[in-house]
């Protein structure tokens, strides 16, 4: 199987993946009477929005099976698709020994985990 | 307001409505997606555009797939001209930050309607030529490596081509990724200028690299939006459901709309909801 092929499969299993939590996520509200949820959606300060949401918080969900979770699980992956895409390009580059390629890709894989990890490091300092 | 489930409905109906109109115009779903929300469900412009942004990497990843093993998209020319629009993302969401926490929305407000009222002229001007003209191989050419070849279907052939002016496209990339990760758009018609304007690269080459590059540019300020809070997770989980599905059945309907009275009703959606989107950063709410 040539790159190519991985990349695309990668892509389409990530959306699959995710749409997957997302709608166990949303199930699970339902299932666990959670509709109050629904009322959060603009509240600015809302506890289950990405930044009061914690890791830790994720994982807590996950094992009791709270919708939220789920739902942030599928978000996850959606956003780490196109990421591992960038990632199976560095392999790519390495394997084909394209030097300049590769650096470029590495730059590229840099500016998103720099926004990733090294801005919440930065704002806290 | 409406109970639970209602809510949720009208979620994915508005974003699968958004994410058919985006794919029918080219434009992608955020286009319509955030006045929707917005103007009409009184949603926070920050949530509007964190779903909206995350939103994007669904359909382009969806779409995506197919064109990579197609060999249609360039990823060489994608990688490259990735440096751009990454950087550009970081600034526009940092930006987008600094306007949020100042609460300044209105200027995302005004800018956000002429982004849109822009996109009327693109509609109405769209390119007809499939293939570019020819034009010598530069510097950067050879430098990037920026060779390629596709097999057209339409065409019955296969292309060979080559891009130039790799830092005039890189520079439109840094913008249309400053704008993505300000707007929380996909910024794709930016993207196909660099290419296809910028760079000389065939259409079918500018549009499904473009789309490929969406992805990558909105996971950067996805990850930002997520730092600051603007992820609202049940808002940003419908809403891709709902983009994907309807850019999904958009791209079954038709590849692109030829149709003149279509892309006028298009049109003046779009001037109607640049408007309105001014009016309310102007402080006119509707």
């Amino acid at each position: 199987m040539e790159f190519e092929d991985i990349m695309g499969y990668a892509l389409r299993i990530g959306v699959m993946l995710s749409i997957l939590f997302l709608i166990i996520g949303f199930s699970l509200i339902f299932i666990n009477g959670q509709e109050n949820l629904f009322k959060e959606i603009t509240n600015l300060n809302s506890s289950v929005i990405s930044k009061n949401f914690k890791i830790e918080l994720i994982i807590n969900n996950l094992i009791n099976l709270k919708g939220v979770g789920f739902i942030y699980l599928g978000l996850i992956i959606l956003i780490a698709t196109p990421i591992s895409r960038v990632f199976l390009g560095i392999l790519q580059f390495y394997k084909e020994r394209n030097w300049l390629y590769f650096i470029i890709t590495s730059i590229v894989f840099f500016n998103i985990l720099f926004s990733i990890f090294l801005i919440p490091y930065l704002i806290n300092l | 307001m409406f109970d639970a489930f209602t809510l949720i409905l009208i979620l994915i109906l508005i974003s699968f409505i958004s994410g058919l109109f985006g794919s029918l115009t080219g434009l992608g779903g955020a286009a319509f997606l955030v006045p929707f929300y917005t103007l009409f469900l009184g949603i926070p412009l920050r949530f509007a555009a964190g779903a909206s942004l995350i939103s994007t990497i669904a359909t382009s990843s969806g779409a995506g797939s197919a064109y990579v093993r197609d060999r249609i998209t360039n990823v060489k020319i994608a990688m490259s001209l990735e440096i751009g629009t990454t950087l550009g993302s970081i600034i526009g969401a940092l930006t987008a930050v600094y306007i949020y926490s100042h609460s300044m929305d209105i200027i995302v407000f005004i800018l956000f309607g002429s982004f849109l009222i822009s996109q009327v002229y693109i509609q109405l001007t769209r390119s007809k030529s499939e293939l570019p003209k020819d034009l010598p191989a530069d510097k950067t050419t050879q430098i990037f490596q920026l060779y390629g070849k596709y097999y057209d279907k339409a065409l019955k052939k296969e292309v060979i081509y080559h891009g130039v002016r790799w830092w005039l496209g890189a520079s439109i990339m840094f913008i249309a990724g400053f704008f993505s990760g300000l707007l929380g758009i996909g910024g794709g018609a930016l993207k196909v200028l660099a290419m296809d304007w910028a760079m000389n690269l065939p259409m079918k080459v500018s549009t499904t690299t473009s789309n490929f590059m969406i992805g990558v540019t909105a996971a950067t300020g996805s990850s930002i939006f997520w730092i600051f809070g603007y992820i609202q997770p049940i808002l940003a989980g419908a809403t891709a459901i709902g983009v994907l599905l309807g850019s999904f059945f958009g791209s079954k309907i038709l590849v692109r709309l030829t149709n003149r009275t279509v892309r006028y009703i298009f049109s003046s959606i779009l001037i109607i909801l640049g408007i309105e989107m001014i009016l309310r950063g102007l402080g006119y709410g509707i």
